[in-house]
């Protein structure tokens, strides 16, 4: 898959898809699918429970296209925002009957766009953004990266990392701002328009 | 909340990790219109959008495998949706289209076969839809197949100019190897060659040694026979044949060794070579010599007959390895 196109989608696309052009379904799908099904398989560990996520999403996706607003953000980060929230739930009905975990993130508003009518999906972007987001994960401290990943990719709170690396919760908080801040410095190119 | 630990709380709020209420309190206040805030809560969630970017990829499933349950769950969907939205009162909107123009008694037979007539007729339509419904998706289904081909073959064709080209990277990793070793080979053909320049020196410079050695041996005998007290020496001169050779004898009584020295000695003919005799009642050989490049020879002698015996020593020139007797010609004599 063309690795430009699995950061930057067009929207138009869900606009077709919303009049039920299946020929543009399959193009999203070959656009979109392998970031959202690695991140899926990163979330759910599970190969065949990844790909009845993904399969989840593509049904919402088919039948609610109409619902997605362009001007909340781009499709690609729709997209991931809805695999994450539906993965969040599963790992939730997962662990029901142990720790709970943090709310689902279904309707976290991706941030208002007036100033920024472009995110950077919607850049041309190429692979060098691959290539700039593992460089600046990698060089984040470890224990950064492991509270951006515990947050991230397993839903939990800050009160719920602490409670699971047996730290201060103001310390997994600074850790959070601290690997947050410097991941956006790093990656400022990436939605640089400038 | 203050405005400070929202804006703090904004990188929490982007990637998920705040409570429920904490998350409230933060969405409340951008729906205020903060321009700060939503910049950075923007900026901060393009960043945690980004995260998945930094996985190792992942193959995804089959298009096809996938779209194919995505269309069979939305037709599903939407015929259990029909289902529902039936069921709206036809015949008595039919009973109230007819009753307006035809006789109230006919109006149930009339009735009766609108209804079987439009019952009829939408189910050759509804048939006739599901048909081609079923026929699209199973166009869809073929140019999916065709695409996935289609991007397997790209991605062979892709990999085959990689391996192409990786083969072509190492066939000229080869050849620079080769001319390599070809190098080495000829720089170890030029050592060799002159180590063999080296070994004749070091072969000449040990026989220069070894004459050296020689030369300075016979110096120290001369010596030791020159600082011994009981040397007596006796002096030979030229004969007619060798006017300006000389030599003299240094003998030692204690030893019954002697040091002969000669000088100017004409060259040797090929075949011959000197011999010393030393005249007791009849000539003894004491050895033959050969001369150096200066026309000089040192002899060191031993066994020789007591002094007081001998009454003269002679050289002569005789066939090579001497003779008993003199045969040739006498070239130095002298008197004890």
């Amino acid at each position: 898959m063309d690795l430009r196109n699995s950061v930057s989608i067009d929207s138009e696309l869900l606009l077709l898809i919303a009049k039920g052009d299946r020929r543009a379904f399959g193009k999203l799908y070959d656009q979109s699918s392998q970031v959202l099904f690695t991140l899926s398989l990163r979330m759910l560990g599970d190969r065949e429970e990844a790909e009845d996520l993904l399969q989840e999403v593509y049904t919402e996706v088919w039948r609610k296209s109409v619902r997605y607003d362009e001007r909340r953000g781009s499709t690609m980060a729709w997209l991931i925002t809805l695999t994450r929230s539906r993965a969040i739930d599963r790992l939730r009905a997962r662990a029901s009957r142990g720790h709970g975990i943090t709310d689902s993130i279904d309707d976290a508003p991706i941030a208002d766009t007036q100033r920024h009518d472009q995110t950077p999906f919607d850049q041309q972007a190429d692979a060098e953004i691959r290539v700039m987001v593992m460089k600046a994960l990698v060089e984040l401290p470890t224990a950064q990266r492991q509270a951006l990943e515990l947050s991230y990719y397993e839903g939990l709170s800050h009160s719920e990392i602490a409670e699971r690396l047996r730290e201060p919760v103001g310390t997994i908080k600074t850790r959070i701002k601290l690997g947050m801040s410097k991941l956006k410095v790093a990656l400022q190119p990436c939605w640089d328009t400038e | 909340m203050t405005h400070e630990e929202i804006e703090e709380a904004i990188p929490l709020y982007a990637i998920g990790a705040l409570e429920r209420s904490e998350r409230t309190v933060v969405e409340s206040h951008l729906l205020t219109g903060c321009g700060t805030c939503h910049v950075l809560a923007k900026e901060y969630q393009a960043v945690a959008g980004l995260l998945p970017f930094g996985l190792r990829s992942v193959s995804p499933p089959s298009k096809s495998k996938i779209l194919a349950a995505v269309f069979e769950n939305a037709a599903s969907a939407e015929q259990s949706g029909a289902a529902v939205a039936d069921g709206l009162g036809f015949g008595a909107w039919i009973n109230e289209l007819l009753s307006s123009f035809i006789k109230p008694s006919l109006q149930p037979v009339i009735s009766v076969v609108l209804l079987i007539l439009l019952t009829g007729t939408g189910w050759y339509a509804w048939m006739t839809h599901r048909q081609v419904a079923d026929e699209a998706a199973q166009r869809e289904q073929i140019e999916t197949a065709l695409h996935d081909a289609s991007t397997r073959t790209a991605a062979l064709q892709q990999d085959l100019r990689q391996e192409e080209q990786a083969l072509a990277s190492l066939k000229e990793e080869v050849e620079h190897r080769i001319g390599t070793v070809s190098d080495t080979r000829n720089k170890l053909i030029e050592r060799e060659a002159e180590l063999d320049v080296v070994r004749e020196e070091l072969s000449r410079r040990e026989q220069e040694i070894a004459g050296l050695r020689k030369a300075l041996g016979q110096r120290d005998d001369m010596l030791t026979f020159l600082r011994s007290a009981h040397v007596k020496v006796v002096s030979l001169a030229g004969a007619e044949s060798a006017k300006s050779a000389g030599a003299f004898l240094l003998y030692d009584h204690e030893t019954k060794k002697a040091f002969f020295y000669a000088f100017n000695m004409p060259a040797l003919p090929p075949g011959k070579t000197y011999q010393l005799w030393a005249i007791v009642d009849k000539p003894m050989s004491a050895g033959t010599f050969r001369t150096d490049s200066g026309h000089k020879s040192r002899v060191v002698l031993k066994d020789l007959p007591d002094l007081s015996r001998i009454s003269q020593f002679a050289v002569s020139l005789e066939p090579e390895g001497g003779r008993p007797q003199p045969t040739g010609t006498i070239y130095l004599a002298g008197q004890t």
